[in-house]
This record gives structure tokens, C-alpha cells and sequence, in this order.
């Protein structure tokens, strides 16, 4: 859709005089990628609803920070989303501390093995968590990835192998606890 | 054609497990290096799986959506912000009408010019004067004596200074009255008398609203 970032400064444009049916078609194109990161990201459906509704919420009050110039809105939103995530995991980590380990008691297929995955990819240190989700669960590119996380190609790369070997590390783990279980 | 170690291997892993497109040289190396490696076949299947349980995680993913409480949550959000921005503007408005209503009413109600005033003033102080100079006079006897009326009757109104004119339509009544000295003093007339306690009687004009509007010196009478 190359008429996107068009549109969507159009659509702020109108916003900004006060067009509220504007909003609600730009809420209703970008909350979906919104809402999935962080969903991805904190596991939580009530988390992500949070974080989804303070990026809009504040998308109304900031709509003018937005410059259709400097790229994509939904890129802009990714950066907010982040933030607001960041800001958050941080509230977080001053009261509960992280918990790293999980356990999966059933035995394995695919939705299990994925089960699984979602809660080693929420048991990942941030960095290494954004570019799984970035990569391999929103199927970015790597320069996609790059320009939303804001870093060097070859840094969401390294990031990458290193997590998918800390998730596959894990995984098998579990598959092997699971088999050992299944024999039984 | 070299083949490749397992450090090597291991660079390429994620890339291979992900599916991503190699060159064909390159991939030839790879799997010869994994017929040869039963280590890095095993890393290669657990990248495997990781990739089928991402491909069934996004497929997920896809479907995820926001509540509809959050579009309504936002449209109250819209209305709460456009009816503030609405109250700011309207304050502005209101403020700019009022102050611009406050400058129109002191163009057009304020105090007449010094010039003006002076020529009133001046117009009473001819009235007053012959009439204060006769009352100066050393009393021939103590006896309480009425001055000669100031002007004839037919002397015209002096407006009091600092009050405005009667409008064409605005209705008046004339009315005779005794008044202090001091009070006329007060009214801004030039009266310079050196019992405070005279009395004058003059003509006063009452506009509609009961005030005084201008004054008709008839006479002055002291307390001696």
C-alpha cells in the first residue's frame, strides 16, 4: 500500500481539525499491529489492551508530533508502543522480580510446542524478546526490524541467533521433559 | 570446494532454520557439513521446530485484535478533548468580547476632557464669584443677611462638572433647593467661601436617573 503514509497524514490532518471519523479509521488500520506487539510482548490480553489504548489515547493528544515526512505512522506507533512497553516493564521490575523458568506438563505437538514458546519468548531478556517478535513473529525483515527497534541491521541479527538459541535451548528442554514424560 | 566447521555452520543456522534464501554454493557446503555432523544436525532440528512453533505462533498473532472497549475508551477521550479544547477557545472568546465590550463603554462613558471641565468650571466660577465677593464684604450689622440673587432667573444651567449630558430624549426636572456650600465645592464648582457652613439656593436639574445634571445659582446666604 504505497499511499499509506499519505493517508494517514491526511487522516491525522483531518483529526487535528476535529474530524473524530478520522481517528476511528486510523485506529481501526493500525491497532491490530499495534495491539499484537504488545500482546506478543507481555503475554497479557489485559496488558496489551492497556498499552494499545495509552498509545492511542496518546495519539490524540500528540497527533502534531507525528511528520508524514519521516516515515510510516505505523512505524511511529511501533516506536510509541515500545515506549510505553519499556515504561511499563520498568513499573513492573520495581515491584515483582522476573521470573525465568517454566514449566509445561503435557505432552508436546505443535500448538503445545508453540504454548511453550510464547512463554519462553516472555521469559527473554527485552532485547532478545523484541527481535523474536519483530522477526520471527510479525515476520519483519531485518531492516524492517532494524528501523522499529531503532538499531544496526547487524545487531538485530546477532540479537536474533542469540535468542533463538536461548528459545530453542529451552524448548528442547521441554521436549525431551515432555517424551521422557509421554514414555512413561 | 572447502567445506565448512561447525563455528561456521552455526553462523548460517538461524538463516537455514528461518528458511531464508541461500546461495546454492553455500547450502551445498552447509549440507555436506551436516552429513558429516551429528552435533550440528541436532541444533539444526531444535532450530527447526523453533521455526514451526514461530510459524504457529504467528499465524496466532495474526488474528489478534484490540477490544472494542478501547475504540470506545479512545472516542470518549476525543469528546473529553474537544469539548476542553472547545472551553479554551470559548474562554479566549469570552475574555476578548469582554475586554473589547470594557474598552467600548470607557471610550464612550468616560470622563469628558480637561478642556471641557475647565470651560464649565470656568462658566460656574463666573456665576459664583461676583456672588462669594459680595458675601466678603464686612457685614455692616450682625445680622444674618440674604445676598442679591447672583444672576437673573433667566441665567442659564451650568452643567456640574464630571456628569454626563442629558441625552435629547432623556426626560429632567427642575427642581429649587437649598444646598450646602461644601456640597457644590464637592460637585467640582469653584466656590471659594469663607463660611463653610453657607448655604446656597439654586436650581438643580435631575435627569431621569435622579441625578444631578447642572445647577442654577439663585442665591447665596451665610450662617452670619
Amino acid at each position: 500500500m504505497p499511499d499509506i503514509p499519505t493517508r494517514d497524514g491526511e487522516l491525522l490532518k483531518r483529526f487535528r481539525a476535529g474530524d473524530r471519523e478520522a481517528f476511528t479509521l486510523l485506529y481501526r488500520m493500525h491497532q491490530a499491529a499495534v495491539f499484537r506487539f504488545a500482546m506478543l510482548m507481555t503475554g497479557d490480553h489485559a496488558k496489551a489492551t492497556e498499552v494499545t489504548q495509552d498509545v492511542f489515547v496518546w495519539l490524540v493528544h500528540h497527533a502534531g508530533s507525528f511528520d508524514p515526512a519521516r516515515g510510516e505512522l505505523g512505524s511511529f506507533l511501533a516506536g510509541v508502543t515500545r515506549k510505553f512497553l519499556l515504561r511499563r516493564r520498568g513499573e513492573e521490575l520495581r515491584w515483582a522480580p522476573l521470573d525465568e523458568s517454566f514449566a509445561v506438563s503435557d505432552c508436546a505437538d505443535d500448538r503445545e510446542a508453540a504454548e511453550g514458546l510464547r512463554r519462553a519468548v516472555l521469559a527473554l531478556p527485552e532485547k532478545y524478546r523484541e527481535v523474536v517478535v519483530r522477526c520471527d513473529l510479525e515476520e519483519k525483515s531485518y531492516d524492517e526490524a532494524a528501523e522499529l527497534i531503532g538499531c544496526a541491521v547487524g545487531t538485530v541479527r546477532s540479537r536474533l541467533h542469540r535468542a533463538r538459541a536461548l528459545l530453542a535451548r529451552k524448548l528442547a528442554g521441554t521436549v525431551e521433559r515432555k517424551t521422557e514424560k509421554c514414555q512413561v | 570446494m572447502p567445506g565448512v566447521n561447525c563455528r561456521e555452520f552455526e553462523g548460517a543456522l538461524v538463516e537455514m532454520a528461518r528458511r531464508a534464501p541461500l546461495a546454492s554454493e553455500e547450502r551445498t557446503r552447509l549440507t555436506a557439513h551436516l552429513e558429516g555432523c551429528e552435533t550440528c544436525r541436532i541444533v539444526l532440528n531444535r532450530q527447526l521446530r523453533l521455526s514451526a512453533a514461530s510459524e504457529v505462533l504467528a499465524a496466532e498473532a495474526v488474528r489478534f485484535s484490540a477490544p472494542a472497549s478501547v475504540e470506545q475508551a479512545l472516542l470518549r477521550e476525543m469528546t473529553n478533548m474537544h469539548r476542553l479544547r472547545r472551553r479554551i477557545v470559548y474562554g479566549y472568546l469570552g475574555g476578548a468580547i469582554a475586554a473589547t465590550l470594557a474598552l467600548v463603554w470607557w471610550i464612550a462613558y468616560r470622563p469628558a476632557p480637561p478642556s471641557q471641565a475647565v470651560a464649565a468650571a470656568e462658566n460656574v466660577r463666573q456665576v459664583a464669584e461676583p456672588v462669594a465677593a459680595a458675601l466678603k464684604r464686612p457685614a455692616s450689622a450682625h445680622r444674618k443677611r440674604v445676598a442679591k440673587p447672583a444672576r437673573p432667573p433667566e441665567q442659564p444651567f451650568i452643567a456640574i462638572p464630571y456628569t454626563l449630558p442629558l441625552e435629547p430624549y432623556e426626560r429632567a426636572d427642575v427642581m429649587r433647593m437649598d444646598l450646602p456650600v461644601t456640597a457644590l465645592i464637592a460637585a467640582g464648582l469653584p466656590m471659594s467661601m469663607a463660611d463653610p457652613a453657607a448655604s446656597a439656593r439654586a436650581d438643580v436639574l435631575v435627569g431621569q436617573d435622579g441625578r444631578a445634571r447642572a445647577i442654577r445659582l439663585i442665591s447665596i446666604s451665610t450662617s452670619n
